[in-house]
């Protein structure tokens, strides 16, 4: 299987203090690889640092001629009344072609309708509940076509209902697009019944493999120390 | 009425009117983003700065504007670093920038011994007495705000949003950033003359906040800004003329009441 994502030796530093210490592993073509770990353990950085946003030692590659990421965040709130809609900000995730605005609105459409928001496309960012946010959010950052989509625990904050459509919903792009996806988690049973390779982090690598290899107790405990 | 039109056959009223209208198109369009940052204490401290800034170049008599330029862009650059890197809240810092500022003002031209004519004009501004080198240095600045403005549309939309999404899309937060307060440190500079350092804010956030307040769009609050601002300043020198008050506080009033009434009507 080709390798989409490559991570080698990556660690990242506040001060004297390693948050990510040397953390290697690649994640297949069109897989779903998820990082789990306790509060503080690095997953967030560790997703940053992958994309370049944060300074750090070690390799990221990614196999395509102009790697590129789209990143969904955890759920962002807009603090301040702010005039945008939905086309606007998933619109700003590529490069406008001004002269041609009917093409960028399909171009947007194209993202919604698989997503199942494409009705949403006029309607103010701040009228929307938290699962079609996400799901806005998740459109922004397909719209640009990357190689590697990483997402930063995209059900927080979302009730149960919320949380399974969104899964669905990435489910259904892992399927029909082949993205390679590398998603941080904390809900182990779906990471069990889901992913495709399971990253354990706890600052270091603690294991890392498919579900039933990683999520064993003793593999959890480790991870997961307790008091 | 006849006596109102004959006021525009004065090349000084035509003057002011075009001043009038790049005043309300250029405030107004940067302080989209100045109100969309939260940044209103920013560019207060940033005009506060202009004070020290005309006392330096009157003691050493340089010509104002271009020291003036030169030191409320280091300045404001200055203070954007510290603010960045500082512990405490943004308010907090700026309030003190704010206050040392104005300080300093006074102390200089204390020390300096300078008269305080020329330094009141800069406070307080008088758009009747702008002339053609201000309007061209007011139309090349607007030129230059709304090509900043075109030009990084994409990230203006997403960093109020999230400012990691910001530079997963490609661009540089603090580039940005630091452009932002420069352009706001020229607009500040270059407007002073017309409206006064005392009252160049109400420029940069009235019109911004009410645009805000009730358009739908980003884009429908960009153009909404400017408009509110274009109504606000020629309503305000046309208001001068009629009843004989000093232009500037009265765009400023007629612009808070156009916001006062917008925000009642929710």
């Amino acid at each position: 299987m080709t390798t989409a994502l490559t991570i080698t030796d990556l660690s990242v530093c506040r001060g004297q203090r390693a948050v990510v210490e040397a953390v290697s592993f690649s994640v297949a073509q069109g897989a779903l690889c998820v990082v789990i770990g306790p509060n503080g353990a690095g997953k967030s950085t560790l997703l940053k640092a992958v994309m370049g946003l944060i300074r750090h030692t070690g390799k990221v590659e990614i196999a395509a001629a102009q790697p590129s990421f789209g990143y969904v965040p955890q759920t962002v709130a807009i603090a301040e009344p702010f005039p945008l809609t939905v086309l606007e900000f998933v619109a700003a995730g590529v490069k406008r072609r001004w002269w041609q605005p009917q093409a960028l609105r399909a171009q947007t459409l194209a993202v919604l309708e698989p997503l199942g928001i494409a009705h949403l496309i006029n309607r103010s960012v701040q009228a929307l509940s938290g699962g079609e946010w996400q799901r806005v959010l998740l459109a922004h950052a397909l719209i640009a076509q990357p190689h590697v989509l990483l997402l930063d625990e995209p059900t927080t904050g979302l009730d149960t209902a919320g949380r399974a459509d969104l899964l669905a919903v990435l489910a259904d792009l892992r399927q029909h697009s082949g993205l390679t996806l590398l998603m941080v988690s904390h809900d182990l049973g779906w990471v069990r019944r889901s992913a495709d390779q399971v990253v354990c982090l706890n600052r270091k690598l603690i294991c890392q493999g498919e579900p039933y290899q990683v999520l064993t107790e003793d593999n959890l405990a480790l991870a997961y120390p307790r008091g | 009425m006849a006596e109102f039109w004959a006021w525009l056959h004065y090349p000084f009223m035509v003057r002011a009117l075009v001043g009038a209208v790049l005043l309300g198109v250029v405030c107004p369009l940067l302080g989209v983003l100045v109100v969309l940052k939260r940044m209103a204490f920013f560019a207060d401290a940033v005009a506060h700065l202009t004070l020290p800034g005309v006392v330096l170049a009157m003691a050493g008599q340089w010509e104002v504007r271009s020291f003036l330029l030169g030191f409320t862009m280091t300045a404001a650059a200055g203070m954007l670093w510290v603010k960045d890197r500082v512990t405490q809240t943004a308010d907090t810092v700026l309030g003190i920038f704010s206050a040392a500022a104005m300080a300093l003002g006074i102390v200089l031209l204390g020390i300096t011994q300078q008269t305080q004519g020329k330094l009141l004009s800069f406070l307080v501004g008088d758009i009747l007495a702008v002339g053609w080198i201000d309007l061209v240095l007011l139309t090349g600045l607007t030129l230059l705000v709304a090509l900043f403005m075109v030009t990084t549309l994409r990230a203006q939309v997403i960093l109020p949003v999230q400012t990691d999404l910001a530079q997963v899309a490609g661009f540089s937060v603090t580039g940005l950033n630091y452009g932002f307060v420069l352009l706001l440190a020229a607009v500040v500079t270059v407007t002073i003359k017309v409206v006064g350092a005392l009252l160049v804010t109400a420029f940069l956030v009235i019109p911004a906040a009410l645009a805000r307040q009730k358009a739908r769009s980003f884009m429908e609050m960009l153009w909404l800004a400017p408009l509110v601002g274009i109504s606000g300043a020629v309503s305000g020198v046309l208001g001068a003329v009629l009843v004989n008050a000093p232009a500037g506080p009265l765009m400023v009033l007629v612009m808070a009441g156009m916001w006062a009434f917008a925000v009642s009507r929710g």
